[in-house]
């Protein structure tokens, strides 16, 4: 593999596991570098990437789908210190290519029923944080615990980041407002907003407030917000309608 | 200032901050790291509102309280994103996100009495996102600029 094709699957691994755009640039220029090429221009975007340099007196450009975003910070984590290693001579580019499928296959850290029980402590913590009553604990628990359950179903079916969020939001809401309406607790806001901030688009937003703060990738700092805000304005959605529907 | 409040609410968001961040697949090393930035963010800015701080100093000084905690605890050249995300979090403006929301659908169907109320419920949630995410980055950014400038002079001097 020519070492920009190299580099870019490994900066197109940051950005489909989660990771910043600064993160992926910073791990494409440290493999160029240790390839000891210079001159690649590359354009960041969030549906593509692509790179154009001079090969043999004539200017090319590759350019690379990146898909769907998923989430697997530990990959895109172990990309930035190889992309480090690789800057460093630490590894030999002849390994470079198993390093990179190697990460590919690093399974998510942890399993379906951690991460529900993450979910479940989150809405927890949250209604406290927000100033809930026991009942709302209780309440955003269970909420939050069966639309995880849900959403880890669907995500393997490949479904989108809106529909999952949709349903999953509906789900928890629902059984949130049903909670609140046989008056398990009073603390409406505390219990609607916590049933449902596991499904929050945390890492997008701050991907995108980095990227936009660094200056140099804008167009897909704002691409993320946007999304973001989508996810944002599904879950206000599934809140209202459930609202609207039981209370 | 009621402290044990504080140290309860702080806890709340701490563990709020380390289930997130096994939420957002955190490595297992950074699991500590989130849980003490997300007490730290929640504490600071409960003291400084105590102290008589407005909302948003407060939650400025707070954010970058959790740069400076999460360049500590961790070793190496960067300061995680994830790190920093879960610990801002329990600081950010999610209910504030979800009223603009609401407000904002309330409008286009508001009318009278109940339109101007809405109006009002968006401007000020609108107003209040803002700043909020505002003072999140002006403390995020600053701070982030210092710890890379002090880990610059290590990496120079070593």
């Amino acid at each position: 593999m020519q070492p920009v094709d190299m580099a870019l699957e490994a900066g197109l691994l940051v950005m489909r596991n989660g990771g910043s755009t600064v993160a992926a640039d910073r791990s494409l220029t440290n493999i160029l570098k240790g390839y000891q090429k210079e001159g690649v221009e590359v354009i960041w975007r969030l549906d593509f990437i692509a790179a154009t340099y001079m090969a043999d007196g004539r200017s090319s450009t590759v350019v690379r789908r990146v898909g769907p975003i998923k989430t697997n910070l530990v990959r895109a984590n172990e990309v930035a210190l190889l992309g480090e290693r690789v800057a460093n001579g630490e590894v030999p580019i002849a390994a470079l290519s198993a390093e990179v499928k190697r990460i590919e296959q690093l399974p998510a850290p942890y399993n379906r029923w951690v991460v529900v029980a993450a979910a479940l402590s989150t809405a927890a913590c949250y209604s406290q944080v927000l100033g809930g009553d026991w009942g709302s604990l209780g309440i955003a628990s269970v909420a939050a615990c069966v639309g995880q359950v849900l959403r880890s179903l669907l995500y393997s079916r490949d479904l989108s980041v809106g529909s999952v969020t949709l349903l999953c939001g509906v789900l928890s809401a629902m059984i949130a407002s049903a909670g609140l309406r046989l008056g398990f607790s009073q603390s409406e806001p505390a219990t609607l907003i916590a049933s449902v901030i596991y499904l929050v688009p945390g890492l997008p937003l701050i991907n995108g407030f980095v990227d936009m703060i660094s200056q140099r990738y804008l167009v897909v700092g704002v691409e993320r917000i946007i999304n973001a805000a989508f996810v944002f304005l599904i879950l206000a959605a599934a809140l209202a309608l459930a609202a609207t529907v039981l209370l | 200032m009621d402290l044990s409040a504080i140290v309860m609410s702080s806890l709340w968001a701490a563990l709020f901050a380390a289930a997130l961040g096994v939420i957002y697949t955190a490595p297992v090393r950074y699991l500590v790291a989130t849980f003490v930035c997300g007490f730290v963010a929640r504490c600071v800015r409960d003291v400084g509102i105590g102290w008589g701080l407005s909302q948003n100093w407060a939650t400025l000084v707070a954010a970058f309280a959790v740069v400076v905690i999460a360049a500590v605890l961790i070793r190496g050249r960067r300061v995680s994103p994830v790190v920093l995300i879960c610990g801002v979090l329990p600081l950010g403006a999610s209910s504030a996100m979800f009223n603009l929301i609401f407000a904002l659908m309330q409008v286009s169907s508001s009318k009278g009495e109940a339109l101007i109320a809405a109006s009002v419920a968006l401007s000020a949630n609108a107003g209040k996102v803002f700043t909020t995410s505002l003072a999140i980055a002006g403390g995020l950014g600053p701070a982030m600029a210092i710890v890379r400038l002090f880990r610059r002079e290590e990496d120079g001097s070593s």
